[in-house]
């Protein structure tokens, strides 16, 4: 499926607080380069997430910045993510 | 900016979660009737104050840290009994539950009224009518959750 090079997204809930907050809009590039703490929309088993990249490899590890709230990490391959986070609005 | 909200009225947005570890709409009693008891608690050590020695400096000097700690506590847990009290009422509880707690607004008006004047003065009967008044409401959350 042809992805398109930037998509709308509006954030629900707050495991990526204080940077993005439940109802935020962001944008994203998706054919951008990861790297380490890039912000990304992913889908993960079937639901899309907003997280920030922990390490990249075969498998990506996304994480959460409101630890107080989400601790948990998840491991998606590179065809899961849809984009990086470019702009918030 | 202004363009992309705009966009967004025509074309609304995908939603992308940035889940919790916990999911959203689990509620508990624990904290507000724990923290009413923390109330309760402090202002009993308040009222019976530990024994000082006027002629040992070090004993006064304690007892004053002592009663500044009950009275930070006390104004704390007050505040975080009213934060408690005020996400089960606006954030559990729906209109429906109005016909069967046809005075739930009254219940919690009079909390949140009783958690700023415990944090106001040190009153026992007050204290007290905080923790029953918790209490109650904690045992009608509890009614509604099992009814949902």
């Amino acid at each position: 499926m042809i992805k398109l090079p930037i998509s709308r997204f509006v954030i629900s809930e707050k495991s990526m607080e204080p940077a993005f907050c439940d109802k935020d809009r962001v944008l994203t590039l998706n054919y951008a380069k990861l790297q380490k703490g890039s912000v990304v929309t992913a889908n993960v088993n079937g639901t899309v997430m907003l997280k920030r990249v922990k390490s990249l490899g075969k498998k990506i590890v996304l994480h959460s910045d409101n630890k107080s709230v989400a601790k948990r990490e998840y491991e998606v391959a590179p065809d899961d993510i849809i984009g990086r986070v470019f702009l918030k609005y | 900016m202004n363009v992309l909200r705009a966009l967004d009225k025509v074309f609304p947005p995908k939603i992308a979660f940035a889940h919790c570890d916990v999911p959203c709409g689990i509620y508990k009693k624990d904290a507000m009737v724990t923290a009413a008891e923390a109330v309760v608690k402090m202002v009993d050590k308040i009222l019976n104050p530990p024994a000082r020695d006027e002629k040992n400096p070090q004993s006064v000097v304690d007892f004053h840290n002592n009663m500044t700690r009950f009275v930070i506590v006390k104004e704390e847990e007050a505040e975080k009994c009213k934060h408690e009290v005020l996400i089960l009422w606006t954030d559990f509880f729906k209109t429906e539950y109005l016909e069967s707690v046809p005075d739930l607004h009254d219940k919690v008006w009079k909390i949140t009224k009783l958690c700023s004047e415990n944090k106001r003065s040190v009153n026992k009967a007050k204290a007290d009518e905080l923790l029953r008044l918790v209490t109650e409401f904690g045992e009608i959350f509890e009614k509604a959750q099992k009814s949902t």
